[in-house]
């Protein structure tokens, strides 16, 4: 038990150390026992680690949006998140708008949310050390309190026609412009300026991932005396760390209670069951009719495709059947014989008749569809004189397929007689007396 | 911020040299003189070298060089500019940033626009590239050319446009000097016209100035007999750089910035259809009898703020009948109307002078608000041996009159096609010619319903 409490009290600094406000072990406790009284904590808490999920920290942003929100804007923009993030319990999505009850729903949902999220890890990466820091800006002391406020100073007094007010409107809209102008040049400025940092500390390095000194730590060697503030910064991130790694040790008995608040839980279900409770679901209005008509759209697929199916099993069925071993040896050796036939055939062309049958063709791309290709050869032959009528077109893509091959042959041909021809030429230089033979430079 | 001068053409390149003189003397005058404390003057010193000049940290005995490119068509004046330099010893302009080809463009601005301005302009980018690397903080380019001549107008024109292409963020401020009513180039009223419509569509202010305010200037002010163009061209850099040379701008009440060109053209061309910005400064003196005098901003300020209203270009002969709130019969105002205005007061204790006669709303368009009206820069060190002096740049109707006479007369030569084939004969057609027209027309009729 006593475990259990110090898992929890651990717990709480974490979360507190990353940002959110403040909460007791206690409220946990109490919590598991759904007691009413932990339920806007967890709904607060809940809030802020969603936000932190969205824009990666908790700011006073979030703060004051917590502060600004009302108790029921709250909550439902809480439970859509969870949806969206797809923990869709029920339960939880039908508690009470007003934070009055289920605090163990919620204590559920935050568990689900520091598993799924990661949370811990993510609070862990977030810590960023302060030395990596391009922008020291935040050593130095502003006083921004007495700045000027120039909203009041661009008003006008006298009352305005419309075109003077035109003219007013597009006055400001230049300013905004020239500020914008300016806000880029400054920009650019701190990007070189950062970059000849960067430049002139090259081959020094405090971090084995860079290979230079980052704006922050030349910052520090040229003040000294600034570096007890930077200790102290990194001592509390060094404190947050080590806490969260003891967290991930003792996490197990996190986990084991979570389990024992949900046992409590599927105990109380059976006995407390009040219908009739508003759920919020973030379902869009017209999500049922697109899932009706989607449901009927496959409904047709199916129906449409499982006949097909059938059909085409059955022939599969009565052709494995029907076919026997013998016929299929029949069809291998007619195949082969076919290839061979073939075979010979090319042999016997020799490239002078390729050269001869280099005659006016005309070429057609068509599909492989036979019927359309008679057809249009006669239909091509009804348009064309008698002298060109003696060749019928052809299919381009046979064509290509044979002359490909003829090129093929023709390689092998020209290849061959080279070999045969440098031989003869060798043994004939070899026979000539105080002759050498060399060969032409495009030969080798 | 760093400020990348363009000197287009002779005029340019000469008024260029002569700034760059002028900030120099002006960074070695002599610390006692300069009423500030030494750390100030170190500073103000490293403001102006920083933002004008570009030393190589690395060879600590090298003069500081100029952030300038220089374009001319022909080589004379580029060449006696940078011997200029030299000769002084304290400075000088950096190596190959130079453009000159070996014959002019004859006064003729279709030359310089269509013919010579693609011809040079890789180059021309190239080297602005390269001094753009050289800066930290590019703050904007400041463009010097005159409005007559075929080399700065032309060329300068074309050049302005790749800069916009090339830049298309930063502030570009052109300064631009109009010629004599009586010059001796007979186009140069097309000229002008031709290079002020194409500027307006792509940088962010015109500053205007006039050869026959500053003649008078040079003549009834300083006293000088021979009036030469290295006159002239002091008392315009001596305007220049009352605004651009380093100061803090007072823009909202408890901030504070540096006058970078950014900060200006905010406050002082908001809206794009009201480009054209003049100068008035004062006191304008012969050196000789600068000692003798002393100022008090009460009456500095009293004459400046009559000379915006007045519409004067010098402090004397201001006619001071003309009041804010009188009203023609038709309601319009008769004094200068503003759209905005800068103010900077360089000197002996700037902050006891008082500004407030300059924001009154009456001197502005009743659509300015009062945030927008007035811009406030000091510097307490002396500034060109004046103790006290103070700039206005304003962004008013004064420069309409000029410019209603000149498109006039340019319409009058145009109508009967005078010495269009010139300009026909280098790509110019009439249409260019009437674009110009209509867009000229257009500010000069946007400035005068402020």
């Amino acid at each position: 038990m006593a475990q259990v409490r110090e898992t929890i009290e651990l717990l709480v600094k974490v979360l507190r150390e990353n940002g959110t406000s403040k909460i007791k072990a206690e409220s946990f406790r109490l919590a598991k026992f759904n007691n009413d009284t932990a339920t806007e904590t967890f709904w607060s808490l809940l809030f802020e680690l969603l936000y932190f999920c969205k824009y990666g920290t908790i700011d006073e942003v979030a703060f004051k949006a917590k502060a600004e929100l009302s108790i029921e804007e709250l909550v439902v923009y809480v439970k859509q998140e969870m949806q969206r993030k797809g923990f869709l319990s029920r339960e939880f999505a039908s508690l009470p708008n007003d934070m009055s009850s289920g605090s163990r729903e919620i204590l559920l949902g935050f568990a689900w949310l520091l598993c799924k999220e990661g949370l811990i890890d993510k609070f862990m990466e977030s810590c960023s050390s302060p030395l990596d820091e391009e922008d020291p800006s935040f050593m130095f002391e502003f006083e921004f309190e007495d700045m000027a406020k120039p909203s009041k100073q661009m008003q006008t007094q006298r009352v305005l026609s419309p075109g003077q007010k035109v003219q007013h409107l597009r006055l400001l809209n230049g300013k905004l412009r020239s500020n914008i102008r300016q806000l880029q040049a400054l920009q650019r400025e701190k990007t070189k300026l950062q970059n000849r940092v960067h430049d002139s500390t090259y081959g020094v390095s405090l971090n084995p991932e860079r290979n230079h000194l980052s704006v922050m730590e030349v910052h520090l060697l040229k003040h000294p005396e600034l570096m007890k503030k930077i200790l102290k910064l990194l001592e509390k991130d060094n404190e947050r760390l080590q806490n969260m790694l003891s967290w991930k040790d003792q996490e197990e008995v996190f986990w084991k209670w979570m389990e024992s608040v949900l046992d409590h839980k599927l105990k109380d279900k059976v006995e407390d069951m009040s219908p009739g409770r508003m759920t919020f679901y973030n379902i869009p209005p017209d999500a049922v009719v697109k899932m009706e008509s989607a449901k009927q759209q496959l409904e047709d697929a199916i129906m449409k495709y499982e006949q097909i199916i059938e059909e085409i099993e059955e022939i599969w069925e009565s052709k494995r059947s029907s076919i026997s071993e013998r016929e299929l040896d029949n069809l291998l050796s007619s195949i082969n014989t076919e290839i061979s036939l073939q075979r010979a055939n090319l042999a016997l062309d020799s490239t002078e008749d390729i050269l001869r049958n280099q005659k006016e063709t005309r070429f057609l791309l068509t599909k492989n569809n036979s019927k359309k290709l008679s057809n249009l050869s006669s239909h091509i032959s009804s348009h064309v004189t008698p002298q060109e009528q003696s060749l019928p077109a052809v299919d381009i893509e046979q064509e290509l397929a044979l002359m490909e091959r003829q090129l093929e042959r023709i390689e092998l041909e020209t290849n061959r007689k080279r070999e045969k021809y440098r031989s003869q030429l060798e043994n004939l230089a070899s026979t000539v007396p105080e002759a050498i033979c060399i060969q032409p430079m495009s030969c080798r | 911020m760093s400020i990348i001068t363009l000197q287009l053409g002779q005029c340019g390149n000469q008024i260029g040299g002569q700034m760059f003189q002028s900030l120099m003397d002006d960074v070695h005058m002599k610390p006692i003189n300069t009423l500030v404390p030494p750390n100030r003057n170190e500073e103000y010193i490293n403001d102006v070298l920083s933002t004008f000049f570009y030393q190589d940290g690395r060879s600590e005995n090298q003069l500081p060089r100029a952030r300038a490119v220089m374009v001319d068509m022909e080589p004379k004046v580029i060449a006696q500019t940078c011997m200029d330099a030299k000769k002084s010893g304290k400075w000088q302009y950096p190596d190959k940033q130079q453009l000159s080809q070996q014959r002019g463009s004859g006064n003729n601005w279709a030359h310089g626009f269509c013919i010579h301005g693609p011809k040079a302009k890789d180059q021309v980018i190239e080297m602005v590239q390269k001094e753009a690397e050289k800066c930290d903080n590019l703050g904007g380019f400041l463009s010097l050319m005159s409005l007559a001549g075929g080399t700065g107008s032309g060329v300068g024109a074309y050049i302005t446009e790749c800069l916009r292409d090339e830049f298309p963020h930063a502030f570009i401020l052109n300064q631009v000097v109009w010629p004599y009513n009586t010059g001796e180039v007979i186009v140069q009223n097309y000229n002008a016209i031709l290079t002020l419509s194409h500027l307006y569509r792509t940088v962010d202010a015109v500053i205007v100035m006039q050869n026959d305010h500053l003649h008078k200037i040079c003549s009834q002010l300083l006293n000088i007999k021979k009036i030469s163009f290295k006159d002239i061209n002091k008392v315009i850099c001596h305007k220049l750089l009352s605004i651009l040379s380093p100061g803090t701008l007072h823009k909202y009440p408890g901030f504070t910035c540096s006058n970078s060109i950014g900060e200006i053209m905010e406050h002082m061309v908001p809206i794009s259809d009201y480009k054209l910005l003049t100068m008035k400064n004062i006191p304008q003196m012969p050196e000789s009898s600068i000692q003798f005098s002393s100022f008090q901003w009460h009456g500095l300020l009293k004459h400046l703020r009559q000379m915006l209203i007045a519409d004067a270009a010098m402090e004397e002969g201001i006619d001071w009948q003309v009041k804010v709130g009188d009203e023609t019969p038709r309601g319009g105002a008769k004094h200068n109307q503003s759209l905005a205005n800068f103010l900077m007061l360089r000197g002996k204790d700037v902050n006891t002078a008082d500004t407030t006669a300059f924001e009154d709303s009456m001197l502005y368009a009743p659509w300015v608000p009062p945030g927008g009206a007035l811009l406030k820069g000091t510097q307490p060190r002396v500034f060109n041996q004046y103790e006290k002096s103070a700039c206005l740049l304003s962004n008013s109707k004064s420069p309409i009159v000029q410019m209603d006479y000149t498109v006039g007369k340019a319409w009058n030569m145009f109508s009967s096609r005078g010495y269009v084939h010139q300009y026909n004969k280098h790509g110019l057609v009439d249409e260019d010619f009437v674009d110009s027209f209509v867009t000229l027309e257009q500010v000069i009729a946007n400035y005068k319903n402020l």
